[in-house]
C-alpha cells in the first residue's frame, strides 16, 4: 500500500507554514499492508502487548472477534519494518441502524506498536492507510468505543471527535483498572503490584471470590419470582423483545439474533442474563458482563445491556441483581437511558464516576471519524442525524469491545 | 508565557526536532513531528501550564495545538476563560 520500509525523514509539508524543510527528523517510514490470513500467527503474537492472556485465548479471541464477526472480514492494518510486523491497528465489523436504515461501520480496536518502534510516528501512519482504505470501501465513519487516554488523544490529533459523554456510573468501589500513562514505568509497576496486593488482601479478609460465583450461588440460594438466569443468550427472545419496544430512531447497533449469537460468544468475557418473563413472554432483560480473567479475578461487573417492557419489569430486574449482592462494584452507561432510569439507578446508589476529568482520564464516549472529507456539510451526520450530538446515540457498554 | 519556553519543552522533553529548527508556525501535530506519546506529554504539561485539568473533549487538536503560536494562544485563552469565570 505504500513504498518499501526506508528509515530517516519523511518528506510530509509542514502544514501551516508550507515550508517543506520543517520536517520531523525522526520519524521512521513504515510499509502499511492489509491483513491476510498469511499474518494471523503474527497478529495473535503481537496482542500479547495488549492481555496478558495465554496464546491459546488470545488465539481463540481472535477468532471470535475477526474470523467470526458476522459483518466483514478482517480489517487490520500492519506496520512492516522489512519483512517484520512491528504495529497494526483492528477494525471490527459493526451494524448500526438510525431511523431505519442499517449501515456498517467499523470500530476501532485493538492497537499495538512494540515497544522499540513506539515515538516515531507509526500510528499516525497507519491510521493514515486505514482511514484511506475503509472511506474507499464505502464506510461512512470510523468509531471507537473503547479509547484509552493515549489512544484518545492521539485520535483527536488526527480529526476524531467526541459526541459527548457517555456518562459512567457506578454503585460500589473498586480500584482505577485504566493505567496512568503519564507516569514512569516503575511507578506503574509498582501501582500495578499495590493493587494486586490491595485484591488479593480483600479476597483473603472478605473471602470474595470471582464474581460470578458469588452471584450463581445467591441465585439458587435466593430464587426471584418471574425471573430467570442463565450463562447463554436467549437471542431470539431477545431480538424480539428489542424489536417490539418503541425505537426513538437513535444510532444504535443492530440486535438481532444473529448479532446477538456472536456478540455475547467474547471468551474474554462472561456473562449472565437476567429474564424476566410473563405469559411465556420474555418482557425484560438484563445482562452483567465481566472480564474473564485467567490470572486476575475481577470483582468488577458491569450492565452491558438492560431492556424491559415498562418500568416495573425494569426495575424488577435491576432489584433482584442488586438483592443477589455479589459485586463490589457494578457500572454501566446511564446516558442512552431516559430520565427515568437514570432516577432509578440514583436511587439505588448509581453515582457518577465522571468527577475529575482529565486529560488521562477522559469521558467515556463514542470517538468518530467521517472516512470521506471531514469538511463537508454533511460529514458529521448519518441517516440525518448530527453524530456529534451524543443525545442522537443510543450506546450500550456491549457495543464496545471492552466488555 | 513566550515562545522559547514553549520551544525549550518541545526540545528538550519532548526531543522535538526538525530541520531548520523550531518555529512559531512549525506544525507539530499535522506534520507527526510529535507522535502520540508526545501529544499526551504535551497535553499533561499544558494542564500544569493552565493549571487546571482539561477536557480533551472540549479541545479541537489538529488546530488548537497544532504550532507554537497556537499553543500559546490556547493558553492564554484558557487562562482569561478561567480568570473570568473566577471574578463572575
Amino acid at each position: 500500500m505504500t513504498g518499501v520500509p526506508q528509515p530517516g525523514e519523511m518528506t510530509l509539508r509542514a502544514t501551516s507554514s508550507g515550508d517543506t524543510a520543517r520536517i520531523p527528523l525522526r520519524m521512521t517510514r513504515y510499509e502499511v499492508v492489509p491483513y491476510s490470513d498469511e499474518f494471523q500467527d503474527t497478529v495473535i503474537d503481537i496482542s500479547r502487548f495488549l492481555s496478558p492472556d495465554s496464546l491459546e485465548r488470545r488465539r481463540a479471541y481472535f477468532q471470535w472477534k475477526f474470523l467470526d464477526n458476522p459483518y466483514v472480514d478482517p480489517m487490520i492494518y500492519l506496520a512492516k519494518s522489512g519483512d517484520r510486523v512491528v504495529g497494526m491497528r483492528a477494525f471490527s465489523g459493526t451494524k448500526w441502524e438510525v431511523d431505519g436504515s442499517e449501515y456498517m461501520i467499523p470500530c476501532a480496536t485493538n492497537l499495538v506498536v512494540l515497544p522499540e518502534h513506539r515515538q516515531r510516528g507509526i500510528v499516525r501512519q497507519i491510521m493514515e492507510v486505514a482511514h484511506t482504505d475503509l472511506a474507499r470501501r464505502g464506510f461512512p465513519i470510523a468509531i471507537n468505543l473503547s479509547a484509552r487516554p493515549i489512544t484518545h488523544i492521539a485520535s483527536l490529533s488526527m480529526g476524531w471527535r467526541g459526541a459527548g459523554p457517555l456518562e459512567d456510573v457506578r454503585r460500589g468501589t473498586i480500584s482505577d483498572p485504566r493505567p496512568r500513562p503519564g507516569i514512569g514505568r516503575v511507578q506503574r509497576r509498582v501501582q500495578r503490584l499495590w493493587r494486586r496486593a490491595i485484591g488479593y488482601a480483600k479476597r483473603r479478609v472478605t473471602g470474595s471470590r470471582p464474581p460470578f460465583k458469588r452471584f450463581d450461588q445467591a441465585v439458587v440460594r435466593s430464587p426471584r419470582h418471574g425471573i430467570a438466569v442463565d450463562r447463554y443468550p436467549w437471542a431470539d427472545s431477545m431480538a424480539g423483545l428489542v424489536k417490539r419496544l418503541p425505537y426513538d430512531g437513535r444510532l444504535r447497533h443492530v440486535r438481532d439474533p444473529q448479532y446477538l449469537e456472536w456478540r455475547y460468544r467474547n471468551p474474554l468475557s462472561d456473562y449472565r442474563f437476567v429474564y424476566r418473563q410473563q405469559h411465556g413472554v420474555l418482557e425484560g432483560y438484563l445482562v452483567i458482563g465481566t472480564k474473564a480473567r485467567e490470572h486476575a479475578p475481577e470483582v468488577e461487573a458491569y450492565i452491558v445491556d438492560w431492556e424491559a417492557s415498562s418500568a416495573e419489569v425494569r426495575a424488577a430486574l435491576l432489584e433482584a441483581v442488586l438483592d443477589w449482592d455479589a459485586f463490589e462494584a457494578l457500572a454501566v452507561w446511564q446516558r442512552c437511558f431516559d430520565a427515568s432510569v437514570r432516577a432509578l439507578l440514583a436511587r439505588h446508589g448509581f453515582e457518577t464516576t465522571e468527577t475529575d476529568i482529565s486529560i488521562t482520564s477522559p469521558r467515556r464516549t463514542v470517538l468518530m471519524r467521517p472516512l470521506g472529507r471531514a469538511d463537508r456539510q454533511d460529514a458529521w451526520t448519518l441517516g440525518g442525524r448530527s453524530l456529534l450530538e451524543i443525545g442522537n446515540w443510543d450506546v450500550r457498554m456491549i457495543y464496545s469491545d471492552g466488555f | 508565557m513566550d515562545r522559547e519556553r514553549v520551544i525549550r519543552f518541545l526540545e528538550h522533553e519532548l526531543h522535538v526536532n526538525v530541520h531548520g529548527g523550531l518555529r512559531a508556525d512549525t506544525s507539530l501535530i499535522e506534520s507527526g513531528a510529535l507522535d502520540s506519546l508526545g501529544i499526551l506529554r504535551l497535553a499533561l504539561w499544558i494542564e500544569n501550564e493552565v493549571g487546571r485539568s482539561l477536557d480533551p473533549s472540549t479541545i479541537q487538536l489538529p488546530t488548537d495545538w497544532n504550532t507554537i503560536d497556537s499553543i500559546l494562544a490556547f493558553i492564554a485563552r484558557t487562562r482569561n476563560h478561567d480568570r473570568s469565570a473566577a471574578t463572575r
